[in-house]
């Protein structure tokens, strides 16, 4: 069998992974540039719900009817955050939306030929998953969340989304326009939406290529072989395949069907690394660490691990 | 006299490999090599993002006052250059020989559903697709004859057992989730083929007696890759002929019924 040069592989996937990815991180920047051009604060203050309950239900509607590969999804959501979306709509959508949309849902229904538990578990985990990880962020600011302006290593100057436009006065209290601008951001055109677009891929995709230069070098040098030694155990499988998630960054539309491949394993441990793929791996984190603070950062890696390990073991014992 | 300070010659620097890494999309969409990364259903994906950040790269090199720094244009230029390399053919890959060639829509739809080989017919298939159509275990699906194109895999485990292996690699995105496909197999009076070629293999499903209720996630340890062998079944083989190395030896289409996509 033609055996390449793992390096070869190395670069191979790196490109691969990133210019799969590429598509979706330039549309999730150019929602948000929208967003950041077009999306009022005053319209989201007449129109979002307050309690919390609502705000989850509202971040879970948004995953159904927005859909939004998690690629792109991280850069939206600052957007929103900055426009005074509540952060438990804002992250509940971030972690649902790459799941629980029709497209992704009927790859996991034919990945899995049909298997209604296998659909409705990663339903109902990754929504119970993302509607915690919102809660738990009900009651911080977005200066508490996002992360701020700060300038990378060695770079000279990371130019936040739209700091290159002159800043537009501060919007007056009872402003009753009516108009649906934003009279806090600055200009609006398409001029300034494909610059904002330019600046936030441009940044994101940092992160982005270090998340594909992480998951490819585990796939070239790492030999997943070792886990087929945990298939047998329920507790260690399903640790091991969401361990494995993490590492291999598949897409959300693509990743039942490698999770179907791994036919010594048991129905939670596939279900466990459907659920958590989508919500936490190498290039989500890295793009994490490039929008939000650390403290949020570990949350946004620990809670999501820890719901859907529990989850899957209790779903396991009660399904098979 | 116009004075360049260096944080906003980055930034234009930048911008414009922005604007290249677009082009390289827009390009990369129309190549022939396009399937050796992406599933080339992609390609209006590719092609229509890869312009839309051209023209995005453009204009914020256009627009003055923008600031940044070394890191970032140096990480987008390095970028680039391993896209172009890669487009020199300087990285290899898994499942693809010297004799790759262009992948064309006529390649996919010249294939008759079926052929006829010493008066038996055989419905085309590819390993992909016999595999679900095994794990569904229909039959009147299973009892029917089959050809099959995939690649040689011996061991001497699997040698002693009397059996090689038949894999070939199904890519639902992007080379990274590709997974190994493949199916146990009998040889024809003993006679196996050598290891790595490819073969059209004309045979029919078998239930192994003491089968393992799951098969095994792993084949061969030495690729590194995620295979899913089926071993539920055996493909018993009526022939074995050596083939040319496929032109696109992935698999990017699994069909449930005929024409399979073979």
């Amino acid at each position: 069998m033609t055996q390449p040069d793992q390096l070869d592989l190395f670069f191979s996937l790196v490109l691969a992974l990133f210019w799969e990815a590429a598509p979706f991180l330039l549309l999730g920047s150019l929602v948000g540039a929208v967003v950041e051009c077009y999306l009022s604060r005053e319209f989201l203050a007449r129109h979002l719900p307050q309690g919390r309950v609502g705000a989850v239900f509202l971040g879970l509607g948004a995953g159904m009817i927005l859909p939004t590969c998690e690629c792109g999804v991280v850069p939206v959501v600052r957007r929103l955050l900055d426009k005074g979306v509540p952060p438990t709509t804002a992250l509940t959508y971030m972690l649902a939306a790459p799941v629980i949309n029709p497209v992704v849902l009927i790859s996991t229904y034919v990945a899995f030929q049909g298997q209604m538990s296998m659909l409705l578990g990663r339903v109902v985990l990754v929504a119970i998953t993302a509607g915690a990880v919102g809660f738990y962020f009900s009651r911080r600011s977005i200066n508490e969340i996002v992360r701020p302006a700060t300038p990378l290593l060695g770079q000279v100057q990371i130019q936040p989304i739209g700091a290159m436009l002159p800043a537009a006065p501060p919007h007056e209290a009872g402003c009753a326009c009516g108009c649906g601008h934003d009279h806090t951001t600055g200009q609006k055109g398409i001029k300034q939406v494909l610059v904002r677009t330019a600046e936030e891929f441009m940044h994101m995709s940092l992160y982005l290529l270090a998340g594909a230069l992480a998951a490819a070098a585990v796939k070239a040098f790492l030999p997943v072989s070792v886990l087929s030694a945990v298939q047998d155990n329920l507790l260690l499988s399903v640790a091991a395949l969401m361990g494995l998630a993490v590492l291999l960054s598949v897409c959300s539309e693509a990743d039942a069907f490698v999770a179907a491949s791994f036919l010594g394993f048991p129905g939670a441990a596939q279900l466990a690394f459907i659920a958590l793929g989508p919500m936490l791996d190498l290039k989500l984190l890295a793009m994490f660490g490039g929008a939000f603070r650390k403290r949020v950062v570990l949350v946004l890696a620990v809670l999501p691990t820890v719901l859907v390990f529990v989850l899957s073991i209790v779903w396991g014992w009660l399904w098979w | 006299m116009v004075v360049v300070r260096p944080n906003r010659l980055f930034a234009s620097l930048e911008a414009l490999i922005l604007a290249g890494l677009g082009l390289f999309m827009l390009t990369l969409s129309f190549s022939q090599d396009y399937w050796m990364l992406l599933n080339p259903k992609f390609r209006w994906l590719t092609g229509s993002a890869g312009g839309l950040l051209a023209l995005c790269g453009l204009v914020a090199a256009l627009v003055a006052g923008r600031r940044s720094g070394p890191l970032k244009t140096l990480v987008l230029a390095a970028l680039l250059v391993v896209c172009l390399a890669w487009d020199q053919g300087a990285f290899p890959q898994p499942g693809v020989g010297a004799d790759a060639g262009p992948f064309t829509h006529s390649q996919k739809e010249r294939i008759a559903s079926r052929v006829t080989r010493d008066g038996q017919e055989y419905i085309k298939i590819n390993l992909a697709e016999l595999f679900v159509l095994a794990e569904q275990a229909k039959p009147e699906k299973i009892k029917q004859r089959y050809v099959l194109r995939a690649q040689v895999v011996e061991t001497p485990d699997l040698k002693s057992k009397g059996h090689f292996a038949l894999v070939r690699l199904s890519v639902y995105c992007c080379l990274a989730d590709a997974v190994w496909v493949g199916f146990l197999a009998t040889p024809v009076d003993g006679t196996f083929p050598p290891m790595g070629s490819w073969v059209a293999v004309y045979g029919t499903l078998e239930l192994r007696p003491n089968a393992p209720e799951k098969s095994e996630a792993q084949l061969d340890k030495r690729t590194n890759r995620v295979s899913a062998i089926n071993q539920r079944f055996l493909f018993k083989a009526d022939k074995v002929i050596p083939i040319q190395p496929l032109s696109v030896p992935y698999m990017f289409e699994m069909r449930p019924e005929e024409p399979y996509a073979y």
